[in-house]
């Protein structure tokens, strides 16, 4: 989706929605066509859903529930998709599987050139973009800022706080037991879960953190 | 769109530190960016993505830059650049200006107020189309290219100052050491006499690039500080400035996470010459931190090859690391610092042959020291694992590299340091932790590609068979057309061949088309009986089928379609893992966050509000991304309930689900999150247990007691009562509510709660994301160590099978931010099933078994319009279905790959996917 001529964004949202009710996925959800700009309204939203409503309910193709199959070109596409997996599979297997790859950064590497590569077509115009790199309008297709601006308000945010210190006094003295039972858990190698669900009852979510902290250690950034 | 603009070059030695802004893990243009100022020749000190304004001024007065760049894109901006702004000033580094950018989330007025505020500049999306990456950087660079030499009193002052440890003084004065000593002769004059008399240990680390020197410098300074609390240390850390362009990526912080502490203060410094290990000035700036009176100083060298052993003439003690990837033991021969090292760290342990290489690396070690005497085992040489924390093998080293710099040890760990006396090659204490750390199984390393070699194999087993199946056919046309012909050999022979399981296809194959043509379709989900009619009927009274059947006649291609596609719901699940989509249920999800629990919860019950299925779909703000607390500090504050919903706490949880019955099996929820999913989850199920208490506790009319417990709780202790705040919306009857600020334990007795939450967990729906694998590959909200991550991925799991927890997902493998971040489709899926197949792998290394954790495992795609998006979903099956039946042995249910998809997300227009800097950003994480 994009942030130019905001209004043909439904119609490709429409195409990759009917992808995937043809191919039968077992959860779907289309965007907003203004996701780009701003969080979607109740307006934007609505047109959103009404998109999967319309080829569930009207749309007359899918009602037949295997309507990709005996065609050639999803035949051959399907071959095709599978063996250029399998092949990277066995990539990954040469950098030490998924694990050993992350640690030289060999998915980030790629994903990156994979993104470059999509702009640098983007930007020459050789992937046309219907409304962003071709077929602009009279005004030159300008990139749509956002309307309006949905931010939490003060009100919210203060009663966050209000929540979370009333919080901390009310459990003072079981929240200490409960995130001492969970590092001695987290330490001794016993299921950090079991223990968790009590935890979970007294204490906050950063308090719960940052004892796990002490014991699991933090994330450690790559380049 | 490209537009060329002549690199700037600085005048002076310009240094800028580059980070993106607290709870944001938007790297990719700070990257970009980063990239392009060292390449227009200044020094970068990159510390990377989800930094708080306090780090980031801590380690530029430490650095002493000119000036800082941040993005920001998860709201929050003006809180942010302003206490950034703020916190410079209160340290009295008023030069360094701040520049920043967050594409379109930072609004035009919003702008003009931070460089109001004295921010040097914000980039808006127009900057970026206006003068082009090159243009801004250039920009930035002009307004950065200011000498550095302010700033430093009287030389009395000055060492007063750096005898107190002033951070801005140390780093100052090496500043001037590199860029105009003469000036400050006298001053440099004094700090040489008290470095001299210095009885600070120097250890200097060094090894190859990419061995994990940086992580084992970070383990030292974790054990560092809580052994000696009250020491203080310097860490002075040289990388390579490139020849070209003048400029270098100083990038060891990136690593550091136990560096934010006042006693410790670190220095990244440039070699400015090629072809060397350590800049000329590295001995001034260990004369600066000697001179100081540090206790401990440590220097960290540029992996540069096999030959550079100069970091000796700097330091007293040193330590060589390196990785069991050294090539053929030869090589070992070469390298000079085994000759020089008093301790060598062979990191990255867990790899294939490390034992090996540590054997021959101890033998090196003792030729080279001629220690011919000694057992080769007692060698000081480590294996350790630095990425894993808390790893053993550093525990042990470390305490060998205090011993060795002779500071105080204690009785425990000195009688550890002596236990590497046994005769074997390899270390008793070591030996016996090894494979107890390794994440996987070495013996598994092959994992994916025998999943390749199953899937293939399998499809040519297919061909094959077909092959066959239509061979008889024909021979079977052909004697029924002569009876006399001489085919009953080779029928014979043919029908050897096919195996059992094509017979019974080709057998049942009249009868399984018959059930599609009959007017209903019966077939059972465990246990019970579901029917289903055949064809709907469109307005014009045709009677169409749901499930279309294939016309073929020949046998071959029937026994090939059945083996590669089939019908929905059976093997290899091409075309579903369903025999019929449910009625009444659209694959519909409903996706909200913002604000408050109350404000989304007003949003679900307007979105969801009519449909008969309640599926909602949450988004979470970055702070509770990131697994912390709202707090009063600005680069907290600003986004709390920006960008998606706040939730610290089980109270939050139960507004925000507030008024839909979690235990309805109409009802489920998904939770975007991955870094702290597993509290999350905690939250989700008390809340779901509590609902269910709810109801309990208002069947019997226990109502009076739960106000009893309030009452002594809150109001009997001058506490607030936790309340839903706002006017409750359409649709939401309260349900979850009642025991807001208690639990259903508190009130119940133990059996019947017992019960009741055992009840709960085999019903509850829902889905976490919890893909801790993408996370560091595509989009950093990270928060533990990868391998306690999974291990309390594991932990969940565990929990859920011991619980019977069936319909919940307990991870949600996802490839959506895998190609939001720019990948293409195939990419996309490949790495999402590898990421897949390693938690299987991991669960069962965990002792689990197949047929228990399958069925809570589901996939998350993104769509496109590109070709292969058409085939995604039925790729994706078709691979897992395979490996699980043939290469995991899994039952049926575990073949099945379920996945949730999203249209693609908002991305720039004009910028790559994930270099959102200019005009937009997603405002949801998913």
């Amino acid at each position: 989706m994009h942030a130019q001529e905001v209004d043909f964004n439904d119609i490709r949202t429409t195409l990759q929605a009917l992808n995937a009710v043809y191919d039968n996925c077992n959860s779907l959800h289309t965007n907003a066509y203004d996701e780009a700009i701003t969080t979607p309204t109740e307006e934007s939203v609505r047109r959103a859903i009404a998109i999967q409503m319309i080829i569930n309910h009207e749309f007359g193709m899918a009602k037949n529930q295997n309507p990709l199959q005996g065609s050639f070109i999803i035949d051959e596409l399907t071959d095709l998709t599978e063996e250029a997996v399998l092949m990277e599979f066995d990539r990954i297997t040469e950098r030490g599987g998924v694990l050993g790859a992350m640690e030289t950064g060999y998915q980030r590497g790629k994903i990156q050139e994979e993104s470059l590569w999509y702009e640098k077509l983007k930007n020459s115009g050789e992937l046309p973009i219907i409304g962003v790199n071709t077929f602009l309008s009279s005004t030159g297709s300008p990139t749509v800022v956002r309307p309006e601006v949905i931010r939490a308000t003060e009100g919210e945010k203060k009663n966050q706080l209000n929540t979370l210190e009333n919080l901390h006094t009310a459990w003072k003295s079981e929240a200490e037991l409960a995130l001492g039972e969970l590092k001695n858990a987290a330490a001794e190698g016993t299921n950090t879960f079991e223990i968790l669900m009590e935890t979970a009852k007294v204490c906050s979510i950063g308090q719960i953190t940052n004892s796990l902290y002490r014991i699991g250690g933090r994330y450690r950034r790559n380049m | 769109m490209t537009i060329n603009v002549p690199l700037y070059h600085p005048v002076n030695h310009v240094r800028i530190l580059t980070a993106t802004s607290l709870f944001d893990g938007h790297d990719a243009t700070i990257n970009i960016m980063r990239r392009i100022i060292q390449a227009s020749g200044a020094e970068v000190i990159h510390i990377g993505h989800n930094h708080s304004a306090k780090e980031i001024v801590q380690a530029a007065i430490q650095e002493d830059v000119h000036a800082i760049a941040v993005t920001s894109y998860q709201g929050g901006h003006m809180e942010f650049f302003r206490y950034l702004q703020d916190q410079l000033r209160e340290r009295n580094a008023f030069h360094i200006r701040i520049f920043g950018g967050g594409g379109g989330v930072i609004l035009p007025d919003e702008i003009a107020e931070l460089h109001r505020y004295g921010i040097a500049r914000i980039f808006s999306p127009d900057d970026g189309r206006e003068l082009g990456l090159q243009g801004m950087i250039n920009y930035l660079l002009k307004e950065s290219d200011f000498p550095l030499s302010g700033g430093v009193e009287s030389d009395s002052v000055t060492l007063d100052l750096l005898k107190k440890h002033d951070h801005r003084v140390i780093a100052k004065l090496i500043t001037l050491a590199e860029n105009e000593a003469e000036k400050y002769a006298a001053c440099f004059g004094i700090i040489s006499e008290l470095a001299e008399k210095s009885t600070t240990p120097v250890i200097g680390i060094t090894g190859t690039g990419g061995s994990g020197k940086s992580s084992t410098v970070d383990e030292i300074v974790l054990r560092f500080r809580e052994q000696f609390p009250d020491k203080t240390l310097a860490i002075i850390s040289v990388d390579p400035s490139r020849r070209k362009t003048g400029g270098a990526l100083l990038a060891d912080r990136i690593r550091m996470n136990a560096i934010g502490h006042s006693s410790i203060y670190m220095r990244s410094m440039a070699t400015r010459q090629s072809n060397l290990a350590l800049s000329k000035y590295v001995r001034d700036a260990l004369n600066i931190v000697k001179a100081a009176g540090f206790d401990l100083i440590i220097l960290e060298t540029s992996g540069i090859g096999q030959s550079d052993t100069e970091i000796i003439d700097h330091s007293n003690f040193s330590v060589y690391v390196m990785t069991p990837d050294y090539g053929a033991a030869t090589q070992l021969e070469k390298i000079d610092m085994l000759d020089y090292a008093d301790l060598v760290v062979m990191n990255k342990f867990d790899r294939t042959g490390a034992r090996d290489a540590l054997r021959d690396v101890k033998k090196q070690y003792q030729r080279n020291h001629g220690l011919f005497e000694k057992d080769p085992a007692t060698m000081p040489v480590y294996g350790t694992m630095a990425a894993h924390y808390n790893d053993a093998g550093i525990n042990y080293f470390f305490q060998a590299l205090i011993k060795k710099i002779g500071f105080g040890v204690s009785e425990d760990s000195a009688t550890k340091g002596q236990a590497a006396t046994a005769s074997t090659l390899i270390d008793p204490v070591l030996d016996s932790l090894y494979g107890s750390y390794t994440v996987l199984p070495p013996a598994r390393k092959r994992y994916l590609s025998e999943i390749s070699e199953t899937v293939r194999t399998y499809n040519k087993k297919a061909e094959s068979q077909a092959e066959i199946a239509r061979k008889l056919q024909a021979l079977g046309t052909v004697s029924e057309m002569d009876p006399d012909l001489p085919t009953s050999e080779l029928i014979k022979n043919f029908e050897k061949q096919l195996e059992q399981e094509s017979r019974d296809i080709l057998a049942n194959w009249d009868q399984k088309k018959a059930n599609y043509g009959a007017e209903q379709f019966i077939y059972s989900v465990r246990g019970r009986e579901i029917c289903i009619e055949n064809r709907f009927e469109t307005l014009s009274h045709i009677r169409v089928p749901k499930i279309a059947v294939p016309r073929y006649t020949d046998k071959g291609d029937i026994l090939r379609w059945v083996l590669k596609e089939n019908f929905p719901g059976e093997f290899p699940f091409a075309a579903g893992v369903y025999p019929f989509k449910r009625k009444e249920e659209d694959p519909l999800r409903m996706f909200a966050g913002e604000g408050s629990p109350e404000r989304t919860n007003s949003r679900f019950h307007y979105v969801s509000h009519g449909q008969p299925v309640k599926r909602l779909s949450t988004a979470y703000d970055s702070v509770t991304l990131y697994g912390e607390d709202p707090d009063r500090q600005p680069d907290i504050y600003g986004k709390i309930g920006n960008a998606g919903v706040s939730v610290c706490c089980l109270d939050d949880c139960k507004k925000l689900y507030s008024g839909f019955d979690l235990c309805d099996p109409a009802t489920s929820v998904s939770m975007t999150i991955n870094g702290p999913a597993p509290a999350m989850v905690a939250f989700f199920l008390n809340t779901a247990i509590d609902q269910e208490c709810e109801k309990c506790i208002r069947s019997v009319g226990l109502e009076v007691q739960v106000e009893q417990k309030l009452k002594a709780l809150y109001d009997n202790r001058g506490l607030k009562r936790p309340a839903y705040h706002g006017k409750m919306p359409a649709g939401n009857n309260g349900l979850g509510l009642l025991l807001l600020g208690i639990t259903g334990d508190q009130i119940l007795t133990p059996e019947i709660y017992l019960k009741i939450k055992e009840d709960t967990l085999s019903r509850i729906r829902g889905t976490i994301q919890a893909d801790i694998l993408k996370e560091d590959q595509a989009q950093n909200t990270c928060i533990f160590s990868t391998s306690f991550a999974l291990r309390m991925m594991s932990d969940v799991q565990e929990y859920f099978i011991a619980n019977h927890v069936r319909n919940f997902y307990s991870v949600s493998i996802s490839g959506y931010h895998i190609a939001e971040a720019g990948a293409n489709p195939i990419t996309q899926l490949a790495f999402t099933l590898a990421n897949g197949f390693t938690y299987v792998e991991y669960f069962l290394a965990r002792g689990m078994n197949i047929k228990d954790f399958a069925q809570n495992l589901s996939f998350f795609f993104s769509n496109g319009l590109d070709p292969e998006y058409s085939v995604i979903g039925r790729v994706a099956r078709t691979i897992w279905a395979k490996a699980m039946k043939y290469r995991y042995g899994a039952d049926t249910r575990s073949q099945m790959l379920k996945y949730h998809i999203i249209s693609r997300l908002p991305v720039a227009p004009c910028m790559p996917r994930r270099l959102i800097l200019m005009i937009s950003v997603p405002l949801y994480r998913r």
